[in-house]
């Protein structure tokens, strides 16, 4: 497909959004409105999607797929489950989405060894970390094949045990020792595990393979209260010329049970104006 | 301003309680670091020997800031949102009884976890939250009257689903037009939470009745990210004079963490003269 290298080509980075607030949206019409809103891509999640319809909107819009983000619900999911045909399950899984970024051109899987809300080990921390290296092992097998890179996502206490911040997810893809595995960094998460963020983000480098943008609450950049200029300045610094990817997340609380309206195109809107204003200043202070 | 530090006397791996284990140690410990009081986190009066704790505290000079009572629902299920009767009697039974202990003590109490969690079913939600407010009527009765105050704490979306911000809490008060109770803010889940942590400050003004300093991670201040210097400002602001308590998780080794948290926030404290 030339769509993807039309929007993606220059010198970066890649403006990017995960459609999950878009409740109710068919794919195709989320492609279309961040395509308007002036998107380069999109993260797919990990489910089946109707890819005709999909692909019919990535070519008229001239959008990319930055990363297929895996929905990991689920022992079946879960590359740290205690049961063999359970991780088996994953591995399936995970290799379904590898074969889905390459059908979509997406040079990265986002990866998490453990289902979302692990936030105890099912024996212990050791055997799970072994049973992530091992898995990750294996599925970078399968990446390198396909010429498609996986990112480690940190996920912070509440939402997993095992990988909370950027260190540890190194540690995990050093340990797996593969060209084809790397890191990404979701600010949210970052805010509450991170001893502070931006250094974060420096440390990992050129590994560094994707960034997730949301506010210290979740909201889109903006809502919260976190300081977005030392984050630009540390993706600048290190030459990122990846996605920036919205990541923002309607709240759960009692009663809301639809999505508040300023979750659809508002804040989508609103993200896109501050992240390239971001981004832009930054390499302002850089120059200078 | 003062301050102090949450103790327990049962160990409680991963909570976030800097001194854990017989209060004739913690005690000490709390007073030897520089702290001016505790906030004592049990589950239920009887787990402290009264007499003892009067000794400690009088022979180390420390005062007891607050009794934080989430031991009681994460230990018995004892939940003031509770819509089995004879559950929500006892759980406002268990907040008077800390009363009853607070009162000569001159701490006040906390209400935390003990609110519960609210269920996704709407119908079993207004019943639940129903039984909240009776519950919540009758415990602000029965601590005014023994001049009590009740603090209510805003808890982080993972813990509980119900008062996650400052705003949330002071709008409950103010429909239920209960005046007495005063504020908890945790920094570790306004961190998560409030749109800007400063006004959050500001609007609770002078309802705050106790501050957390914790950092993002749940260490002790210094050991992350969260900007106390702004935080310690916007308390001046409103004239904060109660404690800056330190509820962060035991690692990494403390007390070292906990010498440089208390020293850190005795600095940024005398730099504004609160």
């Amino acid at each position: 497909m030339s769509s993807r290298n039309r929007r993606s080509a220059g010198t970066g980075p890649v403006f990017s959004f995960y459609p999950i607030p878009f409740r109710g949206y068919p794919i195709a019409k989320s492609i279309e409105l961040l395509a308007d809103l002036g998107y380069d891509g999109l993260e797919l999640p990990g489910e089946a999607l109707a890819t005709r319809d999909a692909k019919d909107a990535l070519s008229r819009t001239g959008m990319c797929v930055t990363a297929v983000c895996t929905r990991a619900y689920g022992e079946d999911r879960d590359l740290t489950a205690p049961e063999p045909a359970h991780r088996a399950a994953a591995l399936e899984y995970y290799r379904g989405l590898i074969r889905m970024a390459q059908e979509f051109e997406s040079p990265i899987v986002i990866v998490s060894p453990t289902s979302v809300r692990k936030t105890v080990p099912n024996s212990d921390v050791a055997t799970a970390w072994k049973m992530a290296v091992d898995g990750i092992g294996a599925l970078a097998a399968s990446a390198e094949a396909g010429g498609v890179k996986l990112a480690i996502e940190p996920w912070n206490r509440y939402e997993t045990f095992l990988i909370n911040r950027v260190e540890d997810a190194l540690r995990l893809a050093d340990e797996v020792g593969s060209a084809s595995v790397g890191v990404m960094g979701d600010l949210f998460h970052m805010n509450i595990e991170e001893t502070d963020v931006a250094t974060a983000l420096r440390s990992a480098g050129d590994r560094l393979l994707n960034v997730h943008f949301a506010d210290s609450n979740r909201r889109a950049p903006g809502e919260g209260h976190l300081e977005l200029a030392p984050v630009f300045d540390a993706l600048v610094s290190i030459g990122y010329r990846r996605a920036l990817s919205v990541e923002y997340m309607p709240p759960r609380h009692v009663f809301e049970t639809t999505v508040p309206s300023e979750y659809y195109e508002p804040y989508a809107e609103q993200t896109i104006r501050v992240l390239r204003a971001g981004w832009a200043s930054a390499n302002e202070r850089n120059a200078a | 301003v003062k301050f102090s530090v949450a103790v327990s006397p049962d160990i409680r791996p991963g909570a976030p309680i800097p001194l854990q284990g017989p209060l004739a140690q913690t005690i000490p410990q709390a007073a030897a670091l520089g702290f001016d009081g505790i906030e004592l986190q049990i589950g239920h009066p009887s787990d402290v020997e009264h007499d003892e704790l009067e000794k400690l505290l009088d022979a180390n000079g420390i005062a007891v800031a607050c009794i934080a009572t989430g031991a009681a629902y994460a230990r018995e299920g004892l939940c003031l949102s509770s819509t089995d009767e004879s559950l929500r009697h006892r759980a406002v039974g268990r907040i008077v009884e800390f009363c009853d202990m607070a009162q000569p003590l001159g701490a006040s109490v906390v209400v935390g976890m003990m609110r519960g969690r609210i269920d996704a079913d709407r119908q079993t939600a207004a019943a639940q939250l129903a039984a909240l407010r009776r519950s919540m009527t009758e415990c602000v009765r029965e601590a005014d009257r023994r001049d009590v105050i009740l603090i209510v704490e805003p808890i982080n979306r993972y813990e509980t689903n119900l008062w996650p911000t400052t705003r949330s809490v002071l709008d409950f008060l103010d429909e239920e037009g209960l005046t007495s109770p005063r504020l908890m803010l945790d920094t570790f889940h306004m961190n998560i939470e409030e749109e800007s942590v400063v006004e959050a400050i500001r609007a609770a003004g002078d309802r705050i009745g106790l501050v957390q300093t914790v950092e993002n991670n749940r260490l002790a201040p210094g050991c992350g990210h969260v900007d106390f210097r702004s935080i310690v400002d916007a308390l001046a602001d409103v004239q904060y004079d109660g404690y800056l308590s330190v509820e962060s998780v035991p690692q990494p080794a403390h007390p070292t963490a906990l010498q440089n948290a208390a020293r850190l926030l005795r600095e940024l404290a005398a730099a504004v003269a609160v």
